[in-house]
Order: C-alpha cells, then structure tokens, then sequence
C-alpha cells in the first residue's frame, strides 16, 4: 500500500480538474440545447395520463415531426413554485402547463412567449371557444392554449333531493330556491341535514372559489376602474352575506373540509349539494361507483329569480416558454398536443371539460349530465391579474374568517380590499 | 529554528486539511446567510434585478397582522411542543432504563417514527385525525360524541400538530436522554436508597441533576428546531383553519414562491436567524452562569 500524501500540488490539481470540468458541463448542456429535443412539463398527471402522453401522443408528434420531446412532470401543489424558478434560472421546460389563474402572473414576468403570430396563422383557433382562448391573454396579448375547464354548476345528489321533496326538474335556478332547497333538506333529516350546502371548503382556495361564483352572479367584479379592489361592493358584501347566512342557520358546517382524498362530502351524502364539475363526477367513479347516477347537474345560480346563470370556470393551458430554445417547434409542439384528438384525451384523463367545440361529442362526455358541458355558455372568465396567486388565498382566508363569525361580512371585506390595495401597490 | 518551521508546517497542514470543510461551510451557510440578509433590503422578484428598498421589508413585516400570528403560533408550538416533550421524554427514557421485557422492541417502536419523513408521518395522521373515517373521531362518534374537527376546529388544529409532532420526535430525544440516564452511577442510587430517598427524592436530587445537561441539550436543539416548523402545517392544515396554523417559515415560503417577494421572504428569515442566534447566546450564558454556580 502507498501512502499518498496531500500536497499543495495536489490540492491545486485537484482544483483545475474541477475548473476544467464545469465548462465541459456547460458546453454538454448547450450541446443539449442545439439537439433538436424539446421538453415538456405536465402538472398532476395521473399514471394513465403519464402512459397516454409518453407512449402514445409523444411518440405520435415524434412521428410526425422528427422531434424527440422530454417528459417532465411536477404536482399541483408546488407546480406554481417550480415553473416560477425554473424561468428564473432559465431552465423552465418548452412548452409547460399552466393553472387557470398563472397566466397574468407568469406573463407578467416576462417568462412566457406571446403567440399571438402563431395564432393569426392558424386555422384550427376557431374550433376553441373564444372565452377560453381569452382567458390564457394578459393585457391584449395571448401566452396559452385551452387544454381543458373546469367548468362549475350546481351539482345535486338526486336521492337526498327526494327525500325533501325535491324532483330533479324542480332543482334551484336562483339563491332564495337554493336556500330554500337547503332548509327542506335539512327538514327532511338523514345524512345531509347537518350540513346540506357544501361551500367546497378545502385547504386550498375552494371557500374563494365559491364566494367568487356568488359575487359575479351578484353583478360584482373583482376590481374596479383604477386597479382597486371591489370585494367590499355592495355585490360583495350581498355574496358574502349570503353565504355566511348558511353557516348561522346549520346549513352548512364550518368544519366540514374537505382534505382533497376520499369522497367528497356531496358523494359521501353528507351535503347534498355543491358548486362542482366532471372532478366530482370523477370522484363518485372512483369512491362510490353506486351514487354516480345519483349525481345531477343544474344550470349555474342566478342571484335573483329571473336574473341570468353566472358561473365561473378554472381553464387550465399549456404555454411556451419565453425562453423556448425553439419556439417554432414548441408552437408545434403546442398546437400538436391541443389538437382535436388530443385535447379530447388529455380533458379526459384530467378529468375536464373540453375546450375545444369539436370536442362536445367526445365519447367520455356521454356518462356526464349534460348540464355540466352546458354550462360553459354561463361563463364570466377570471379577471387576470399578475398578483392572482397571492390575492386568491387572502380571499379565501378572508372569506373564511367571516363564515367563522370571527368578525362580520362589511369589516372582513373593507379590511381584505385594504389588504389586496396593498398587495398591488395602491 | 526547526521547531518554528515545523510548526508552521503542522499550521499549514492544519489549514490544508480543514479547507474543504471551511469551503463547504461557505458555501452552504455562510455565503447564502449573507446573501439573504443583503436581499432583506432589496425587492426581488427572481426575474428582475433586486432593488435596494432599505428597512421597507421589516416596516411591512412589523405592521402586518399575519406575521405576527404566525410569530405568535411558532412561540406556540415550540413551547408547547417542547414543553410537553421533554417531560415525556424522561418520563419514556426512565421506563426504558428498568429492566422490561420486550424493552428493545418497545425501545424500536418509539423510535420508529423518527426514520419516517416528516411528509409521511403528516400524510398518516391526517388520516388519522379525519373528522369521518379517522379513527379517534370514529371512536368519539361511537361514544355517542360528535365527530372531532381535529385540523379544522381553530382551537384543535395546532394542538393536533403539536401532538403529531411529538410522536415524530419523542423517539431520538428519548434515546439522547436514555443514554445520559444509563451514565448515572447505580451505586449513588443505592446508597441513597440505603440512605431512606424514595424514588421521587431520588430522581429530583440525583438522577435529574446528573442528565440537566442532557435535557438542556434536548430542550435546546428541540426548541431551535420547533421554531423552524412547515411540513406539517403545509401538509396537514396549508396554515388555516383562519391562520391558525401559519409558522414563519410557513410565511416566508408564501413570500418567495406564491407573492415571489424573496426581499420579504428574506427578512423574515434573518429575523428568524437573529431570534435563533439571540436564543442560542443566551441559553449558552445561561448554561454557563449555573456552571459557575455550581
């Protein structure tokens, strides 16, 4: 055995070894970059969805194109938080998934490509619907494709309706007869008495989601002329009210959250109601196939008889990245993957509706109230804002923080536009 | 002559020797505790370059409502978690140090809980804290109780975690302290048993004087480490119900990947360090204070 001593020869060794070798990595990287391979990032795909789009539609556009496509995958949860630092570092994938409130604020940091010029060229646009192409805009200029909705309606368990003497045609078309509903259901007894509307209450934003619904079918907006916040409108306040009038009269249970697995509280027939989409019908399949035909859609609520339906709908979109090593190929890439065929796949395994109007006959949409798709002409879209993702969890906590009585409707909302005028700097 | 040079020698060896360790420590703490402390006092939003805002950080910190709840919460939980934890730490490590049958595999099973990560180990016991298919809520229910909101209810919800916490932790600190308990002499135990003290007297004046140091290290390193608490809130509650469960770290996460305000996020994290360090200091004068007492 030798002994090797340490010299300052070798220390110095050592660290030119490692100085030559971090170019050698840099220039591998770049080497990557000028191989014509591009990347994809999906958030919350399923293990059916990774198969469809690893061993089916990527191997398609491979065919199609000579482009290999590198799959990467990240959850819901610290989706945002990745794809932000990715494009910070520059290492965001090409052609990246995107939530239903990212666009504005993403956009607004330069980290996505306009493809407005893409879109003036292209044919298969008209096949979307024109509010789900606008919702993926931020100030006039377009970052993303539709890939499916998440469009709400109100969603009945039609057994527990009946125990209340509620058909499936008499459902509720406005707050007083959804109010109405709830007070018959809790009459009635049995599972849903307790708490028969339930707000999607979760640890997310579900409270927000709702309360935004009520506010927009009370002729609200979320900001005003200026920038400044509206929460505190009459509107506001009446959603607000409205909602909270529920909790005060055990229509609904400030408790009753849901965690984001099981059944939900309207499959588990703990609530008989909820403002929801194909996810509840999804979760139905998967956690109780029995009550699946038990689940009815109405149309969305209007706030007072006769008013118009008003909802909302969370558009989830695919985007390129502004540092896209080459954007003509990841617009291909793009467009390939919103597709007819496969804009139906991928709404399909998420679990949402299409976005895509030569889509409406999609054999998955067959098993589903027809109300659901329909209510996608209810639409209002979400307004884009670059801070959306800080100011929906501080409506939420907002919102919650009223239905708790921990201070009334009028202060909670003054005190949350005071609180969202900071946040944007007003 | 020779002497100084092979000194010098030795020195430089010394230092050839620590380097790589001195260069780690640079690089993984003290480079990026300078960094933060410098973009405490910036905007920076990750995409354009920070600018320098001075004190305008802590202003909006110091003003704003939810720091301070969530201030408030991480007091909380690390004393509440640390305040409990010890106490049933020596109370675990003195039965672990009678002669129990099956003592090693009790002594396993409480340790168990510490090679599960903290994600894990939440995931299990929001399972098991669930208000409807939860066992302890079933439990309640069938006593003829109504479900228990354990993570939903404001006044459970930190009461929860820091349980949960407990259980996740209690095995290591209990060995640290079983080892300090196995180091006490047996034979100054018998002769103040053969002296009449009586198992109380003998823990309080012999067995407890001789492990403070033990338990103070515990209490120390439980503490600095309570007051850095995430995953379990982020995982079991997202902060809420109404707050109720937001930590600083919870908050500085908020700051630099939701509002990607990392000069705020940074702040809160100096304030945080500053706390650490002040807590640190003077717990370590303390320890040294009573040694001189003693």
């Amino acid at each position: 055995m030798t002994n090797r001593e340490i010299t300052r020869r070798s220390v110095l060794k050592g660290g030119a070894a490692l100085a030559a070798a971090l170019p050698l990595a840099g220039y591998a990287r770049h080497a990557f970059a000028q191989s014509g391979k591009l990347s994809l990032m999906l958030l919350g795909p399923s293990t059916d969805t990774t198969d469809a789009v690893k061993n089916r539609i990527l191997p398609a556009f491979k065919e199609k194109t000579g482009i290999d496509v590198e799959l990467q995958q990240s959850d819901w949860g610290s989706g945002f938080q990745k794809v932000v630092t990715a494009a910070a570092s520059g290492t965001l994938a090409d052609v990246i998934m995107l939530g239903g409130i990212w666009t504005a604020p993403l956009a607004s940091k330069n980290a996505l490509l306009p493809i407005d010029d893409y879109l003036a060229k292209w044919d298969d646009k008209a096949n979307f619907y024109d509010a789900m192409i606008a919702d993926g805009s931020y100030k006039g200029v377009n970052y993303g494709l539709p890939l499916y909705s998440d469009t709400r309606t109100c969603l009945y368990r039609k057994d527990i309706l009946e125990t209340a003497g509620i058909t499936e045609d008499k459902v509720p078309a406005n707050w007083d007869d959804f109010r109405a509903m709830a007070q018959a259901v809790a009459k009635a007894g049995g599972s849903a008495a307790a708490s028969p509307v339930f707000w999607n209450h979760d640890k997310s934003i579900g409270l927000q989601q709702s309360f935004a619904q009520l506010m927009l079918q009370a002729g609200g907006t979320y900001w005003g002329d200026d920038g400044s916040a509206q929460f505190s409108s009459d509107a506001g306040q009446a959603a607000l009210e409205y909602m909270v009038s529920f909790f005060k009269d055990n229509l609904s249970n400030i408790n009753q959250v849901y965690s984001g697995s099981g059944p939900m509280p309207v499959v588990a027939g703990s609530s008989v109601t909820h403002f929801g989409g194909v996810s509840t019908i999804n979760n139905a399949r998967t956690n109780a196939p029995d009550i699946t035909a038990q689940i009815i859609a109405g149309k969305p609520l209007a706030a007072k008889a006769g008013g118009a339906p008003v909802t909302s709908a969370w558009i989830n979109k695919l985007a390129i990245s502004a540092r896209a090593k080459d954007p003509d190929a990841a617009w291909e890439l793009l467009s390939f993957l919103t597709n007819k065929d496969n804009s139906e796949t991928l709404s399909d395994l998420y679990g949402g509706l299409p976005a895509r109007k030569d889509n409406l006959d999609a054999d998955y949409l067959k098993d589903i109230p027809a109300e659901l798709p329909a209510a996608a002409q209810y639409v209002v879209p979400q307004p884009a804002h670059p801070n959306m993702l800080v100011i929906a969890p501080q409506i939420n906590t907002s919102v919650e923080k009223a239905l708790r009585m921990q201070a009334d409707p009028k202060s909670v909302l003054a005190e949350l536009d005071s609180k969202l005028n900071e946040i944007n700097g007003l | 002559m020779r002497a100084n040079s092979y000194e010098r020698d030795l020195r430089r060896a010394g230092y050839i020797l620590a380097s790589p360790a001195i260069f780690l420590i640079l690089l993984i703490s003290v480079i990026p505790l300078a960094v933060a402390v410098g973009l405490s006092f910036t905007s920076y939003d990750l995409f354009a370059a920070p600018r320098f805002v001075g004190l305008r950080n802590y202003q909006q910190l110091f003003q704003d409502s939810v720091f301070w709840e969530a201030l408030g919460n991480t007091v909380t939980f690390a004393f509440g978690q640390v305040g409990i934890g010890v106490v049933v730490a020596i109370m675990v490590a003195l039965l672990f140090n009678q002669t129990l049958a099956g003592g090693g595999i009790m002594r396993t099973l409480v340790y168990l809980p510490q090679a599960a990560s903290y994600v894990v180990v939440a995931l299990l016991w929001t399972m098991l804290l669930d208000p409807v298919s939860g066992p302890f809520s079933r439990l309640a229910q069938g006593l003829g109780k109504g479900p228990i909101y354990f993570l939903t209810d404001p006044g459970l919800a930190m009461p929860s975690i820091i349980t949960m916490s407990l259980w996740r932790n209690l095995g290591y600190f209990m060995i640290i302290i079983l080892a300090a308990l196995k180091a006490v002499p047996r034979d100054l135990l018998e002769a103040a048993e053969m002296d009449g003290a009586g198992p109380v007297s003998r823990f309080f004046d012999i067995t407890l004087p001789l492990i403070k140091s033990a338990v103070f290290f515990v209490a120390i390193t439980w503490f600095l480490g309570a007051l850095q608490m995430f995953t379990q809130s982020y995982v079991m509650t997202r902060g809420g119900p109404v707050n109720a469960t937001k930590t600083l770290v919870y908050i500085m996460y908020e700051q630099a990947f939701s509002a990607l305000n990392i000069g705020k996020a940074s702040a809160i994290a100096v304030l945080l360090f500053g706390a650490v360090v002040v807590l640190s200091l003077l717990l370590r004068l303390l320890g040294a204070a009573r040694q001189r007492v003693a």
